[in-house]
């Protein structure tokens, strides 16, 4: 069953003073699985980023459609569906680990009591118990990397879609993405992840899309 | 309402925790190098002098925190990317810009509350005669402004750079300080100059701004002469403005792609 699908998804920017259409991305048909793992391929500009943040709803399309679990994107009942990962993720540097995760955890309606729950689990789940009260702006990029893991997973979320995850860690910290998206896929999650390294799409991913250029 | 108030703890927080609150430091510093510059005025005249400079100072301050804060919220979420993980659990774009706008208002409350509480004490320790309740009623009434012209703030920022919504806010704060002027002026071009398109121009500024004179009630707690009025009508108004800022911002921030 296609957890996700897209019919034609098509983006323009306006640029400059005039408004001149720049196309980032045209006409994209996939379709993705539930429960695999879904990698997809493309060099810089491809579009790959720009299709993330059609599915969450950062960008309006501008023509073309795409549905999650049969519903179109931007659902309300779809919200506990996704839980998404940016590409170099940035959190509230002001906040601890263990505080930035009780803020998404009320995003995510979760009572006191859940959110330490989830909060302690996922710290623990992604190697930071130990720096639970460390403000976010004091960890190095592999742990803001894999907070940001643990955001995308506070909801128990169905599909995760993850933009270059791997991008800027060490070897190590790379094989530990892959390690992580391959139980994610063990724990029947659907994962749908985009790269320009074909390699960290290969060793993970089940099936894959190359994307060459916007259009 | 859980994702308003999240949004506007967190907000609320980061001005903490950026060290916003120094400025009360700065507040009480200014007001008692005032207070030790003007002791050789006449007493009437220095009470009078601190008391302006008391409610002044909350005013301004109060209006620097809005606008410098206020401009670069949301520029701020979006360099940062921290709306997206925001946004992917769940939080629509209104709800976002109305905690962001209750977060700004929180502070600008807190720090309010903590510059009158030491213009009390400083007014206490320099023995200057002052009316509490209008002090207060006038602190509020400020505040009020305060609130409208985060409201704005809030506008710009949804569609401009932090810089250029500054100076918008600040541009807009002025106006509101002379609507009554413009007001007038619209009236005497027509009466006078047989204008037509200026007045009609001049009017529409003066209804699309709030008079921020109706809220500046410093001169009726310096002399004292008649009551501050609280007037349901004043706050009315401020909710009303409020709201229709409100909403262009939150519709011109539903329109806005993240690239």
């Amino acid at each position: 069953m296609a957890i996700l699908r897209t019919e034609n998804l098509t983006k323009y920017y306006r640029r400059g003073f005039l408004g001149r259409p720049a196309p980032a991305l045209i006409g994209l048909n996939l379709e993705v699985q539930a429960g695999e793992i879904f990698g997809f391929l493309g060099p810089n500009g491809a579009g790959k980023t720009t299709t993330l943040k059609l599915l969450l709803r950062l960008i309006h399309a501008s023509a073309g459609r795409a549905w999650i679990k049969g519903q179109p994107i931007g659902h309300p009942s779809l919200v506990r569906t996704i839980g998404y990962m940016p590409e170099n993720p940035y959190f509230y540097r002001f906040l601890t680990g263990e505080e930035l995760l009780h803020f998404y955890g009320k995003l995510c309606h979760f009572p006191p009591g859940r959110r330490r729950e989830r909060a302690r689990e996922l710290l623990k789940m992604v190697g930071l118990e130990h720096a639970a009260k460390v403000r976010v702006g004091e960890y190095s990029k592999g742990m803001v990397q894999r907070v940001g893991l643990a955001q995308a997973l506070l909801n128990e979320p169905e599909l995760i879609l993850m933009d270059e995850p791997m991008s800027g860690l060490d070897p190590i910290g790379r094989a530990e993405m892959q390690l992580v998206i391959k139980r994610l896929r063990e724990a029947g999650k659907t994962v749908f992840f985009c790269s320009h390294i074909l390699s960290d799409v290969e060793e993970p991913g089940e099936r894959i899309a190359i994307r060459i250029a916007a259009g | 309402m859980t994702n308003i108030l999240a949004i506007a703890v967190n907000t609320f927080r980061e001005a903490i925790r950026k060290k916003v609150f120094y400025l009360i430091l700065v507040f009480t510093l200014v007001l008692l190098g005032v207070a030790i510059a003007v002791a050789s005025v006449s007493l009437a005249g220095r009470d009078r002098i601190l008391i302006t400079f008391g409610l002044f100072a909350v005013n301004v301050f109060g209006l620097l925190v809005v606008i410098f804060i206020g401009s670069q919220l949301l520029a701020d979420e979006t360099e940062r990317k921290t709306i997206y993980t925001a946004i992917s659990h769940g939080v629509t774009r209104s709800q976002f810009i109305l905690g962001k706008y209750l977060g700004l208002c929180l502070t600008v409350l807190a720090l309010t509350f903590f510059m009158t509480l030491l213009m009390t004490a400083v007014f206490y320790l320099a023995d200057v005669p002052v009316d509490h309740a209008d002090m207060f009623k006038a602190v509020i009434l400020l505040l009020l402004s305060l609130f409208m012209v985060s409201g704005v703030a809030m506008l710009f920022s949804s569609f401009s750079t932090p810089v250029l919504s500054a100076v918008l806010t600040l541009l807009v704060w002025f106006i509101c300080n002379f609507t009554l002027d413009v007001e007038n002026h619209a009236r005497y071009l027509a009466d006078h100059q047989d204008q037509v398109v200026m007045p009609i121009v001049l009017k529409a500024i003066y209804v699309a701004f709030p008079n921020f004179a109706q809220y500046n009630q410093i001169r009726a707690v310096v002399y004292a002469h008649e009551p501050v009025e609280l007037a349901p009508l004043l706050v009315l108004l401020a909710v009303l403005y409020t709201t229709v800022y409100l909403s262009l911002a939150c519709w011109s921030f539903s329109t806005k792609d993240f690239e």
